[in-house]
């Protein structure tokens, strides 16, 4: 085990250094940076939606394109500037060089650029906030609304291009990095979980990600230069758009599900000292399984549309059939806990509350891959609190607890754990009271995308509980970023490998990592995994 | 001065008359004057309405038969009268010359076309002439079929649910109506409407596929995707490439291109860079 000191926490901050970087680490945590404040904008609109909703009537809203705006925000900044770049960005720059012994990626350059496009994105999208005509499409930007609104539908086109672009160079680095950067000595069959999940996410949004592209700068022409792609009237095709739409937005829940699986892999591997239940298997059969019907399953968002029946049915076995490595995913999950001695520190209790995130978020999506059902559930709040679970909640967890798992790799220092718990208490309670009554009230008739719901008095009281739950989430996170930054300024300093982990990041690498990341070159031996903690 | 108010009043009540008589020219409808919403029918509103199973028809040899019996794949219908001296025989011969074109779908098998007349005066003798005059629609297979309505009262209900609009103008002595094709899937429903005019045989073609509603062979599958490359164009009444999806399709290879592009550069960094430390 290396003792390596030469680390980045023994030079002065200098805000050059950070913003012309090519170091890896430092674009992982501005990625950090950018996609929390992308996250904090974007949970006050989910607050600001919440409060709207807790009673019958207008409370402070103006008009029903206010309600609109901060939707389109919401679900905008969520998915495409916290939960992608977080996962993607965040944890893939950090730690997966780490993982297999690379001094860098392949390409330190552009991913620099990335990261500069990714903080441009970002600047664009909080100043669609703040201009007149804020956009008013939600994420999907479906035309013709998104064509016919006088909201600025090019803010969210521009910000989609340059998340879009910034992504593509970040997947095909970190593709050549994996395939041609990894330790010498080092297999296929050796790599972290987290690598492979990262790899088949980058894999999806190499392929996927220009479609959606390609979709949003035709809406674009739409609406500025007069040209009819989604046009009925004039010979356009409007589902075509919400095809292509979900072709990409469907295989992005994946490129959300994979990183933030494969961390839930590195905590309970770590924390059970465990190795891999199945890893073949998982691998194979789960990643492998989810990358290749992945790209398969995105008409159950449109089955409400008009199709023929053979597509709509095809589409509902695939649907069903992703479960398939899905469960193989899960099953590993478990299996690692099997017989284990778990440390249950904060990072553990986040990937707890992820295992039970995933199983309801996974039962409840079960009843929506049903074209019967879903006709009936589609536009409901249902579908509100099911992916909030399944994608939201989950992911935004497994941000939260890599943060705190790798808090001492990162930092140097530990953070405090008993802020840390009383955090995570709230937002675990707090999650729980604002989803659950969506579930309940949903199939009962309450819409989504609702801002007044007088027609439906009886869902009331669901609606202030769930407000009530929001706040307290948002009480949880505040606590928990206060207690990033002050744990990272004074915590105390962290051990070397505090949570013994076998992986390389922890084993080779100081805390935090200086430039080159490995003091010596790592080689790993044939029988070595990331996982070793049976020998 | 008796002469002068005479003659002042008598110009007035002139140019009143005249004014009249001018305003009441300009606001006379003329003659001639024919709706054009007549030539029309309103897509928005009739596209995916379901045609009556039951209507009863009587074929060209006074057998009577159901609309029915006609369905269970697509059918092209036509709204004809057979004493038209004009525009229903180019109507039917357009079709006929267009259908001549379609090489993928055969006439009888995949698809039957029926011309209905909507004149309650139309009789057997009537539709023998009019077919007569319509030459070698046998040729291209069996399938298409010439009908009258059995009860007259059902002509108007039946082409309004169409939204075929048609009048009889005394002065012109003819039907105006719309030169449609009416396109129905093998349930009865409305999915398509073109115009004689406009087609061309691939229109006629996408037409019948999208009135299969999905519902094709699986050799059939390249025509399937042939025709989502095309989208209907109401615009001009006819089907015009599907431009996005091509975009689409051909955005696929871009990330395939960059990462082939960056395996290729890194590759040969990384042999100028083991050269350099041989050397």
């Amino acid at each position: 085990m290396s003792t390596a000191t030469t680390t980045h926490d023994q030079e002065a901050f200098n805000l050059k250094e950070w913003i012309f970087t090519t170091d890896h680490k430092r674009i992982g945590v501005m990625y950090l940076i950018g996609s929390m404040a992308a996250f904090a904008v974007a949970g006050m609109m989910a607050l600001m939606m919440r409060l709207e909703q807790a009673n019958i009537g207008a409370q402070f809203i103006e008009t029903g394109t206010d309600y609109n705006e901060w939707l389109y925000f919401h679900g905008a900044a969520m998915i495409l500037a916290f939960l992608i770049p977080g996962l993607t960005g965040f944890a893939a720059n950090y730690f997966l060089p780490l993982m297999i012994g690379a001094a860098d990626v392949a390409f330190p350059r552009i991913n620099a650029f990335s990261i500069w496009l990714f903080y441009f994105a970002i600047v664009l999208a909080l100043l669609s906030v703040v201009v007149p005509d804020t956009p008013d499409i939600m994420w999907t930007g479906y035309p013709p609304y998104a064509v016919t609104t006088e909201g600025n539908t090019s803010f969210y086109v521009f910000t989609v291009h340059l998340l879009g672009f910034s992504s593509i160079l970040g997947a095909v680095n970190f593709l050549v990095t994996v395939i041609y950067m990894r330790a010498p000595g080092m297999g296929w069959n050796q790599l972290n979980i987290f690598v492979w999940t990262t790899l088949a996410a980058f894999v999806l949004q190499l392929v996927f990600i220009p479609v959606l592209a390609a979709a949003v700068t035709l809406l674009l022409f739409d609406k500025y230069l007069g040209t009819h792609f989604f046009d009925p009237a004039a010979g356009g095709d409007v589902l075509l758009y919400q095809n292509l739409f979900w072709f990409y937005s469907h295989p992005a829940v994946y490129v959300i599900f994979l990183p933030a699986v494969g961390i839930l892999f590195e905590i309970i591997a770590t924390m059970a000292k465990n190795q891999i239940f199945n890893y073949k298997v998982c691998v194979y059969g789960g990643i492998g399984g989810v990358v290749a019907i992945g790209g398969e399953v995105w008409i159950h968002h449109l089955y409400v549309t008009g199709m023929p029946d053979w597509l709509r049915i095809g589409m509902m076995i695939s649907t069903l059939l992703i479960s398939v490595p899905v469960g193989l995913i899960v099953m590993s999950l478990w299996g690692t806990l099997w017989r284990a001695a778990i440390s249950y520190n904060v990072a553990m209790m986040y990937s707890v509350a992820m295992l039970y995130l995933i199983m309801v978020g996974g039962l409840t999506g079960i009843p929506l891959a049903m074209t019967s059902l879903t006709v009936h559930l589609s536009e409901t709040s249902f579908i509100h609190a099911h992916f909030h679970f399944i994608m939201g909640l989950f992911s935004t967890y497994a941000v939260f607890a890599a943060v705190y798992y790798w808090f001492p790799k990162m930092t140097g220092r530990m953070a405090d754990n008993g802020w840390a718990r009383i955090s995570f208490w709230l937002n675990f309670i707090g999650i729980n009271v604002t989803f659950w009554p969506l579930f309940i009230i949903g199939p009962q008739g309450m819409p989504r995308r609702y801002w007044n719901y007088e027609m439906f008095p009886q869902f009331e009281a669901y609606h202030e509980v769930a407000t009530v739950g929001a706040f307290l989430t948002a009480a949880g996170v505040a606590i928990m970023i206060i207690n990033w930054i002050t744990s990272a300024i004074s915590g105390p300093k962290a051990p070397a490998n505090p949570w013994n982990s076998r992986s390389l990041e922890w084993t080779h690498a100081p805390n935090p990592p200086g430039p080159g990341n490995f003091p010596e070159a790592v080689t790993v031996a044939d029988d070595w995994t990331p996982y070793d903690y049976n020998k | 001065m008796l002469k002068v108010r005479t003659l002042i009043t008598g110009m007035l009540l002139c140019s009143t008359f005249a004014i009249s008589t001018a305003r009441a020219q300009y606001n006379r409808v003329p003659e001639s004057y024919i709706d054009p919403s007549t030539f029309q029918i309103d897509e928005q509103k009739v596209l995916g309405v379901k045609v009556d199973k039951n209507l009863a028809l009587i074929d060209e040899s006074g057998q009577p038969f159901t609309l029915g019996e006609k369905l269970g794949k697509p059918l092209i219908l036509v709204l004809s009268y057979y004493t038209c001296d004009g525009s229903c025989s180019v109507i039917n011969a357009d079709l006929r010359d267009r259908l001549e074109g379609v090489t993928d779908l055969k006439m009888g098998k995949d698809f039957e076309v029926l011309t209905i007349s909507f004149d309650k005066q139309d009789n057997l003798e009537k539709l023998g002439v009019f077919k007569k005059h319509l030459e070698d629609t046998e040729k291209l297979g069996k399938g298409w079929s010439f009908a009258t309505f059995k009860d007259s009262e059902q002509i108007k209900p039946f082409a309004d649910r169409l939204g075929f609009n048609y009048f009889w103008s005394p002065t012109d002595r003819t039907f105006f109506h719309p030169g449609a094709f009416l396109f129905l899937s093998a349930e009865g429903r409305l999915i398509r409407v073109l115009y004689s005019q406009t087609v061309e045989s691939k229109d006629v073609e996408l037409a019948v596929f999208d009135a299969k509603q999905g519902k094709f062979r699986p050799n059939e599958i390249i025509n399937f995707a042939t025709s989502l490359c095309y989208s209907y164009n109401y615009k001009e009444g006819r089907y015009t490439y599907n431009i996005p999806l091509f975009v689409a399709v051909g955005s696929l290879t871009f990330g395939v291109t960059a990462f082939s592009g960056s395996v290729f550069v890194f590759r040969r960094r990384r042999k100028e860079r083991e050269k350099k430390l041989e050397t």
